[in-house]
């Protein structure tokens, strides 16, 4: 079924319609809500609202971009609101005093994973959001900046600055540890 | 190494959040589009009645105002032909009938 007969069929009143936009979009909207929000039960409730409003904002949706454009929009703009609320989203990446914790010991590059997404974590969030929609759920420069609403630049800042922030900090406490790997 | 770094940091952007929604989670948004749809639909019949009870009211104020005779004469009209009142409730009634019915079987599905 392509997306326009699903949204027809949402639109005309179809229950299973609506559970097969779920099942189609779950993971987009999780990657976005849980890279924002730490707290599984704030994750679930954002989730809910989310697919809650795309639906009953569906039709409004006239095909413009794709669909999955779209609901990242809407989930993205919901979780920054989220993280506005919460007070999440009040530094800026060089302000960020990341906790690394003392004597961390990277012995494997699944620690070294688990440690990247920790840092990952503590970003900001208009970077974490950034970094998700680009590796995670693969949208273009294009798509990130309508998503976003930031021009392309600064979407290719954030992403290199993360990168280079999450580099520098991996390497100082890595360094003895990746020739084990 | 430096590279090595690199791929790692890719792979770890790249992985999945473990976070799972709950398995009801689907029924539970199914339920909660349907009763927002519910109460859009009684506010949407609230203000349509308000509507129609407002447009019958300055209706008649209107007539009672500019015609104030056209009263004794429907009196007199409905003494000479019997069923008159009956019928045009009876239109009322088919009128609004067919409003609903098409509101709920027709224009709902034709939204798209």
């Amino acid at each position: 079924m392509d997306e326009k007969q699903l949204v027809s069929q949402i639109l005309s009143g179809s229950d299973s319609a609506i559970r097969l936009l779920i099942s189609k979009y779950e993971r987009l909207v999780i990657h976005m809500v849980a890279r924002v929000v730490s707290d599984d039960m704030d994750r679930e409730e954002l989730c809910q609202d989310v697919f809650v409003k795309v639906i009953s904002k569906l039709s409004g949706f006239n095909f413009d971009s794709k669909l999955s454009t779209w609901i990242a929009t809407i989930a993205y703009r919901m979780a920054v609101n989220f993280a506005k609320k919460k007070k999440l989203d009040v530094v800026e990446l060089d302000e960020v005093a990341f906790k690394i914790g003392e004597n961390v010991e990277i012995t494997e590059q699944e620690d070294m994973k688990q440690f990247i997404l920790k840092l990952v974590d503590q970003l900001p969030v208009s970077y974490k959001s950034v970094l998700t929609l680009f590796y995670l759920d693969g949208f273009s420069y294009p798509e990130i900046m309508e998503i976003t609403n930031m021009p392309e630049g600064t979407v290719k800042n954030y992403i290199h600055r993360a990168r280079v922030k999450l580099k520098k900090i991996v390497e100082e406490h890595a360094v003895k540890e990746i020739a084990l790997i | 190494m430096k590279q090595d770094i690199e791929k790692i940091i890719d792979e770890a952007l790249k992985s999945e959040p473990a976070f799972m929604l709950r398995k009801d989670f689907k029924d539970r948004v199914v339920q909660i589009i349907k009763k927002q749809e519910k109460a859009s639909q009684k506010r949407l019949y609230f203000w349509m009645a308000i509507g129609i009870l407002t447009i019958f009211g300055f209706g008649f104020a209107t007539i009672a105002y500019f015609l104030p005779t056209i009263f004794e004469q429907f009196g007199k009209m409905n003494q000479s032909v019997s069923g008159l009142v009956p019928l045009a409730v009876l239109i009322g009634v088919l009128v609004t009938l067919v409003q609903f019915l098409d509101k709920r079987f027709v224009k709902n599905k034709l939204l798209i």
